[in-house]
């Protein structure tokens, strides 16, 4: 459980000792990218937690998701339509969802927990 | 333990691009970087405008000094003496002093080319002097008899220029500039950029400085569109 947690804070800290900054124009690229990677992130706690966890699914969707988006991202700029809303609306939807099902699947595994503590 | 590595990878790799956004957008501080000398000439330049602030200040206190201490006759009598100021600074009043006059004329006189159109002049070029003008500190300006004020009107309707609402007259017309240092505004005059400007359109502009020139009022209505009266206190 900790070792996702310190590559995050690794992550963190790697970012801001790099000192890197992104030209203003791409940096909604990189905010759709993140949120992507978010969303799989979470999208493979979940499948974890329910037990249906693929590593290949979850590397291919991590790298695929952040492509894709950049890639609507960058369609949307070179058409003139904002597509790069619906890539923030459909991660933003799945994130909500996914957080969701965590909680209940956290909620109920502490519950039985607690049935099993009783008996 | 493979599954847990490539969950480690990544988190990294998401803590990596939140941290490179969170510095994106982040603002770079800006330094000061003004050495000693420059500081001194912005302390300078800031303790002019204080001076002319001040004397501001001090030139209205008199007068409010004025309108408390003499009695109804006197108010009346500094209302009015405000009152002429006031149009004296907005150009409604007739002025002359030492000045510079200058003629635009065509260039080329060519008394045999019978049939050329009239040349007239574009507003821009009378805008553009005006400019140079005030650049080179003149005071009052007026045009073909026309005064012109802040919101002095130059424009082009079919074909012919308007200040003031008035169609200049043809050519030559003149230009009688008012200014504290007639001398130095008409050497510079000499070899202004309006004056090459003008000769690219076939106009000559030849200044002359004067020892008198009088500037005409301006003799229509301003509007005030943007002020309202300050009622009763």
């Amino acid at each position: 459980m900790w070792l996702p947690v310190l590559g995050l804070l690794i992550g963190l800290l790697l970012g801001f000792m790099s000192d890197l900054r992104i030209p203003p124009e791409y940096t909604s690229y990189l905010s759709i990218a993140v949120l992507a990677a978010l969303d799989t992130l979470f999208g493979g706690i979940r499948a974890q937690l329910q037990k249906t966890f693929d590593d290949r699914v979850f590397v291919s969707g991590f790298f695929f998701n952040i492509l894709l988006a950049a890639g609507l991202a960058f369609l949307g700029v070179h058409l003139g339509v904002d597509l790069y809303l619906a890539a923030i609306f459909a991660f933003g939807v799945r994130l909500f969802n996914n957080i969701a099902v965590i909680r209940r699947l956290l909620l109920t595994k502490g519950s039985e927990n607690q049935q099993a503590e009783r008996n | 333990m493979k599954r847990r590595f490539k969950f480690f990878i990544m988190t990294m790799i998401v803590g990596f691009m939140l941290a490179v956004q969170f510095h994106t957008n982040q603002e770079p501080i800006v330094r000061d970087t003004r050495d000693i000398w420059e500081l001194r000439n912005d302390l300078e330049s800031q303790k002019t405008i204080q001076q002319k602030l001040f004397a501001e200040i001090y030139k209205y206190e008199q007068l409010i000094d004025e309108y408390s201490k003499s009695g109804t006759g006197g108010q009346l009598e500094t209302l009015e003496e405000t009152l002429a100021d006031l149009k004296n600074d907005a150009g409604l009043t007739e002025i002359g002093g030492h000045g510079v006059e200058l003629t635009i004329e065509p260039l080329l006189n060519d008394e045999e080319l019978v049939g050329k159109p009239a040349i007239s002049i574009h507003p821009e070029l009378l805008r553009r002097l005006i400019n140079e003008l005030n650049g080179y500190g003149a005071e009052e300006i007026s045009i073909d008899g026309e005064r012109i004020i802040s919101t002095t009107p130059i424009r082009e309707v079919n074909g012919k220029t308007y200040i003031n609402d008035e169609p200049i007259s043809p050519l030559p017309i003149k230009v009688k500039v008012l200014s504290r240092d007639s001398d130095k505004l008409h050497k510079e005059m000499l070899t202004s950029q309006s004056g090459e400007d003008f000769a690219r359109e076939n106009l000559l502009l030849s200044p002359k400085q004067v020892d008198h020139v009088s500037l005409p009022p301006y003799s229509h209505q301003i509007r005030v569109k943007f002020m309202k009266e300050k009622g009763e206190t």
